[in-house]
């Protein structure tokens, strides 16, 4: 009975191994650019597959290009781009990491979704400047190069800003203040000078103020009878209320990505943007 | 023809309208419901009034057959002064400006003070008062200090019209009370409007307007105040050795100056009274003057006049209290010296805190 168990397990173990490969075989061969709306020719879409494909075997991060004009558009182009992201078995490794850049010709609206490796990345600043690019080219109906180009080349840069630890993101607003820098000093001066001068101001006008004794009195409070001021109506009317809400800033600068989780249950970042 | 009878919204000054649903009044415009009980109490306060004022007695006191004779009127050619002396002085300079007077007359025809307000300061106490004001001034000028004309200092009888008056006021204001909270997406600001009235009365006694052209009245109204409690049924024989001013300035002239004041310490009381709000403002206040009064008294000064720098500074003491005023020449280059010297302590200590901020926290 245990020498049955031990063969079921291996076998079991076999079976698994062969399917995992199988899929990785399978997930390979999956194109990687989906052209709905025609918008390249074979020779191009050829070119940009292997350019796609490459990047995914270089680096094990999955790369997919949709093109579609089917006019969707937020939220439906999100859940669009990451279902057919999880449905597919798009991604690498146990995290499927990896992105989709979703082009709907319809909605003009583009959408990139990024999963596992991919959410950091590819933070909410890093699409926000990937989307630019990419529309810019998509303004000069450059297709091949919105890809090739804008994606492409942002992706790779952001990719290895990941790779040595600092994921392209918000600009660092801090300044680091060197003792041993001249401007430090200057600028330290120049800093407490205008505290300084008001300072001096205030004190130096107290101290003229003091030659001034000599003023009008507009009232006659020194001459009211004590107690005399007697009050023989007090009221005090509710008319109405107003509410104003105003909405509370919403942290933009605080960099890193903003993720939801797709129907598949899997965790998606990402961001969309007109052309 | 029926009057129509029109209601404006607090808030927007919309025409409001009576919903039946809420028995409220309601504004079609910006949604605003009044009370209608609310819109009754404010409709009696729809009339405007006007400030009024009314004085009724007015110092009238006359010299009696012979009393005044004795006394010498001295007119200063240059500003207008007129002293009165009792035979026992001879005035020779104005008090005010120090240019010669000349004798006029006699007394003939000007009201008797009512009451005079004996000297208690003395020429010694008032010097010492004068050298005290001069000191801790950081800016005046150690020439104008070294000099010395404590001998210029003058005792002066100046007359002042006393005002006694009621004020009846209503008033009206609107107010704000605000409550803030906020949730996980906005911050709320509740602001409730109110309309507050308050009517009542005041009572103000010997309000001091001085009766002389010469004397500044801001000058006389800084050595405010005296205590009139200490003041006596006028004598001649209080002036025995001092100088006094006739008045240039009736008490019908000087009444503005008494009512202006009267007015803003009522609005100013009135305004105390409006209490635990965020925001007050007057939509309307008006004051009336009942049962004013007014004496003719004099009030004991002493007075020094002195020139720096083609400058004219006059300086003054209550000679009854010892208060004293007078604006002091400034020693610019000090000035200069001390902002410059205390903005480089200031910067100094400002970037030692930075740099303690920057690299040592």
């Amino acid at each position: 009975m245990k020498k049955l168990t031990g063969i079921g397990l291996s076998l079991m173990l076999v079976l698994m191994m062969c399917l995992a490969s199988f899929t990785s075989v399978w997930a390979a061969e999956k194109p990687r650019l989906i052209d709905d709306a025609n918008l390249f020719t074979a020779e191009e879409e050829n070119y940009l597959s292997v350019l796609l494909d490459n990047f995914r075997e270089k680096n094990d991060f999955d790369v997919v290009v949709m093109i579609t004009k089917e006019g969707l558009e937020d939220p439906e182009l999100t859940e669009r781009a990451d279902d057919y992201y999880d449905y597919e078995g798009y991604g690498c490794g146990e995290n499927n990491d990896g992105c989709l850049l979703l082009i709907d010709m319809g909605s003009r609206v583009m959408h990139v979704s990024t999963t596992g490796y991919g959410i950091t990345v590819l933070t909410d600043y890093g699409i926000d400047k990937m989307t630019d690019d990419i529309a810019a080219k998509l303004g000069e109906k450059d297709y091949v190069g919105a890809v090739s180009d804008a994606f492409m080349e942002d992706l790779e840069m952001m990719y290895k800003a990941a790779e040595e630890g600092e994921p392209y993101d918000v600009p660092d607003s801090s300044v680091d203040l060197d003792i041993k820098d001249p401007s430090t000093h200057v600028g330290i001066f120049l800093l407490a000078l205008p505290f300084g001068l008001i300072i001096g101001g205030i004190k130096t006008f107290r101290k003229k103020r003091q030659l001034i004794s000599v003023k009008k009195k507009k009232a006659a409070s020194d001459f009211v009878k004590p107690g005399s001021l007697n009050l023989r109506r007090e009221n005090d009317y509710f008319l109405y209320s107003t509410v104003t809400a105003t909405p509370k800033p919403k942290d933009n600068d605080s960099g890193g990505s903003s993720t939801h989780v797709g129907s598949s249950g899997t965790t998606h970042g990402g961001g969309s943007k007109s052309f | 023809m029926a009057d129509l009878l029109e209601y404006k919204c607090p808030s927007c000054g919309g025409t409001l309208k009576f919903d039946a649903g809420t028995q409220e009044m309601k504004c079609p415009y910006c949604g605003s419901t009044i009370n209608v009980e609310t819109l009754a109490s404010m409709d009696e306060n729809l009339g405007v009034k006007e400030d009024s004022f009314d004085w009724v007695k007015m110092a009238d006191n006359q010299w009696e057959e012979g009393e005044a004779d004795a006394m010498k009127v001295y007119v200063c050619n240059s500003c207008g002064g007129e002293i009165v002396c009792d035979g026992s002085v001879a005035a020779t300079k104005c008090p005010y400006c120090d240019s010669p007077v000349v004798m006029q007359g006699n007394l003939e025809g000007n009201l008797k003070p009512d009451l005079v307000v004996p000297f208690k300061i003395t020429k010694k106490e008032a010097t010492e008062r004068y050298l005290k004001h001069l000191e801790g001034k950081m800016f005046l000028p150690k020439v104008f200090k070294d000099e010395n004309h404590i001998d210029e200092m003058k005792s002066i009888y100046v007359p002042f019209w006393l005002f006694d008056c009621d004020t009846d006021a209503s008033a009206t204001y609107r107010a704000t009370k605000t409550q803030m909270w906020s949730d996980s997406d906005n911050d709320y600001l509740k602001t409730d409007y109110y309309k507050v009235i308050r009517e009542g009365t005041m009572e103000f006694e010997n309000i001091p307007v001085d009766g002389s052209l010469a004397m500044p009245d801001d000058l006389m109204q800084s050595i405010e105040p005296y205590k009139m409690a200490e003041a006596v049924d006028f004598q001649t024989a209080y002036l025995s050795g001092y100088l006094a001013e006739k008045y240039t300035v009736t008490a019908k002239d000087s009444i503005d100056i008494a009512n202006e004041r009267v007015r803003n310490s009522t609005i100013d009381a009135f305004r105390k009274t409006v209490k635990g709000y965020v925001s007050v403002d007057n939509t309307s206040v008006n004051v009336t003057v009942n049962n004013g009064s007014c004496r003719y008294g004099l009030l004991p000064v002493w007075i020094m006049n002195t020139t720096y720098n083609n400058g004219k500074y006059i300086f003054a003491i209550n000679g009854q209290t010892g208060k004293t005023v007078g604006n002091l020449p400034i020693d610019k280059k000090a000035a200069r010296r001390y902002m410059l010297k205390i903005s480089a302590i200031a910067t100094a200590v400002v970037a030692a805190a930075e740099y303690v901020f920057l690299f040592v926290l």
